[in-house]
């Protein structure tokens, strides 16, 4: 357990003891519940000092403020290097401008790692690792650009190495993220090399995306995450986006698509595919209770429903009519999400 | 081992930037593939906003393909260098019939390829170019209405890049070897696609559609040519009379090993 579920728990825990004994259903005696009191202090005193874990709600709020703050600044940082570089770069001999790009992810690694030896909740290390992943790709795409280099994929392929090292040496989600799209982007781009097409078009044949999104998708099963728990729900999220995205794609333009079949009908296969396999991800989600794979299915199976709505309705219906039928579309989704929320508690 | 994903980012890096930087130095070492003495009108530089202190030259080349040529459509089957001889060599896959009902999709799916690309300077192919678009300039959208049919040769002879693209090729050795002129003829790397034309008799053609190197960054102390103000309008029209404009500048394209280009030098003319 993360030692901030454990601080969650052990507040929760407390507020429903004192709304137990309010209602006379639990009575502890008086050095009982001193003895536990001064358990629950020391153990979030511990943690506090151990983690640096929120133990109020207030915390809480605040902390969740911090990580938008650590995320957006990093962003922001990002922004900032590359501008910098387009700002100045030009007027600078070209050994310097070599030695500042290649130097300057090294110095913000090892700043990241010396600002996670001196903080527990990895604010600025998030925020670095950030920057760094940015300076990074800034550096191989820039000195490409200044040698004329032809582009290569295998760019995308070092920075996911590099995105996913860093993430899982310092356990952060969003630069796992930045490091898989990076790799999903280089695989599909490397199957387009090995036939002989160039890499870029791999937008040309969605369903390689789709292939890419599956593995995706399948590999934390395959792999054991006990330190980084958080981890294999941004490997699953990023692995539907990579499924669900070209989908929607196919099911508007189907002469991209690998299917023996005539256009329209491959389109029209994505369209009830799309709906069938979103649908089945809330399902597959409820029951492995992962909640990020039932909202993104969720979400992607909204999207095939309006979508089929509206290319269906939206030209002959009177426009007061077509509302109300996605309203009671709407209720009827509620309904069907509010039987699932109460399947989900049942297995919880 | 105790931080192994550290130790793993680090090296991936060093060896990333160690391996860029090698590939640089093996193409800029030895002689050139070639050194072409170019000008303003083949290496064009657009200015660069507030914010970007790079120098950029974007390389302008005539394609030989249909579709940039003025007279719209081509009745007659294309008769280029770009055959379906020549997208059999370069590895298209032109199996499929272009009359076939499934064609168009076929080909349409069909994905560019990476190849090498010969491009002339100031020869043979810039004249000959020249030459077959002259019946259809009086339909170049470009020009002013009222020009006369020699008022637009005269501005195409005068300010149009002389780099054609005149062949291309799997194989960049034996296209060197077929263009040995270092001095006149580049070998780029670019991309290619098939076209199945739509006509009374569909037929297959290849086209090359950009060249992977066409930015082409002027490092510092070269870029101070471009310092200041910077402004060229290669022609004007009074209404009855064209006045051209020499090209500001002159310079030296290397092309290395790894065919990749650079300026070797820059240097403005006297106007």
């Amino acid at each position: 357990m993360q030692p901030q579920q454990r601080a969650d728990r052990l507040r929760i825990f407390r507020q429903e003891l004192d709304e137990l004994e309010r209602e006379n259903a639990l009575q502890l005696s008086p050095e009982q519940r001193a003895r536990l009191d001064a358990h629950i202090d020391q153990t979030l005193k511990t943690l506090t000092a151990q983690y640096d874990v929120d133990t109020t709600d207030s915390q809480r709020q605040i902390s969740l403020g911090m990580k938008i703050a650590s995320a957006l600044g990093g962003l922001a940082l990002c922004a900032a290097v590359v501008l910098f570089f387009a700002r100045y770069m030009g007027y600078w001999p070209t050994p310097l401008q070599v030695a500042v790009l290649v130097l300057l992810p090294l110095v913000l690694t090892a700043s990241a790692e010396w600002a996670a030896r001196r903080e527990t909740t990895l604010y600025y290390t998030s925020l670095l690792s950030i920057v760094t992943f940015a300076a990074f790709v800034a550096n191989l795409a820039i000195l490409g650009a200044l040698f004329n280099l032809v582009q290569t994929p295998n760019a995308l392929a070092v920075w996911g190495m590099f995105g996913i090292a860093m993430a899982y040496h310092f356990g952060l989600r969003l630069v796992l993220a930045a490091g898989l799209i990076s790799f999903l982007g280089w695989v599909t781009a490397a199957t387009n090399v090995w036939r002989g097409w160039w890499w870029i078009e791999f937008d040309r044949r969605p369903e390689e995306v789709m292939l890419a999104g599956l593995v995706l998708v399948i590999l934390p099963s395959l792999m054991r995450h006990t330190k980084r728990t958080a981890f294999p729900a941004v490997y699953r999220l990023l692995g539907m986006f990579a499924i669900f995205v070209p989908m929607l794609f196919l099911s508007a333009q189907g002469s991209t698509s690998y299917l023996p079949m005539d256009a329209r009908n491959i389109e029209r296969f994505y369209q009830v595919f799309g709906a069938v396999t979103s649908a089945c991800a809330i399902w597959i989600g409820v029951r492995k209770n992962w909640n990020g794979v039932v909202n993104t299915g969720t979400a992607f199976f909204a999207i095939f429903l309006f979508v089929r709505l509206i290319d269906w309705w939206w030209d002959w219906m009177p426009k007061y009519l077509f509302f109300l039928l996605i309203g009671l579309v709407a209720i009827a989704m509620v309904a069907v999400f509010k039987r699932l929320r109460g399947r989900m508690r049942i297995a919880t | 081992m105790k931080r192994p994903w550290l130790l793993a980012a680090v090296v991936v890096l060093v060896i990333s930037n160690a391996w860029v930087l090698t590939q640089i130095a093996i193409n800029r070492s030895g002689t050139p593939d070639s050194q072409i003495q170019m000008t303003a009108r083949e290496a064009v530089y657009y200015g660069s906003g507030r914010e970007d202190s790079s120098v950029t030259l974007r390389l302008r080349w005539q394609n030989p393909a249909p579709q940039y040529r003025y007279v719209p459509p081509i009745a007659e089957p294309f008769t280029s260098w770009f055959d379906l001889a020549k997208l059999k060599e370069t590895g298209f896959d032109v199996s499929l019939a272009p009359e076939s009902p499934a064609a168009s999709r076929y080909y349409q799916n069909q994905r560019s390829r990476e190849i090498f690309v010969a491009l002339e300077y100031d020869g043979p192919a810039w004249q000959n170019w020249l030459n077959r678009g002259e019946p259809g300039v009086a339909f170049a959208p470009q020009f002013d209405s009222r020009m006369t049919p020699e008022q637009r040769m005269q501005v195409r002879r005068e300010t149009e890049s002389r780099l054609v693209a005149v062949d291309a090729g799997v194989d960049a050795a034996a296209l060197r070897q077929k263009y040995p002129d270092r001095a006149h003829a580049a070998i780029l790397r670019g991309l290619a696609r098939v076209v199945r034309e739509e006509s009374p008799n569909p037929y297959l053609r290849g086209a090359i559609t950009s060249i992977l190197t066409e930015s082409i960054n002027v490092p510092q102390p070269l870029s101070r040519v471009f310092d200041g103000q910077f402004s060229y309008v290669p022609w004007t029209y009074s209404g009855e009379q064209i006045k051209t404009q020499p090209p500001p500048y002159s310079l030296t394209l290397a092309i290395g090993s790894r065919f990749e280009p650079w300026v070797a030098s820059v240097a403005r003319t006297s106007q």
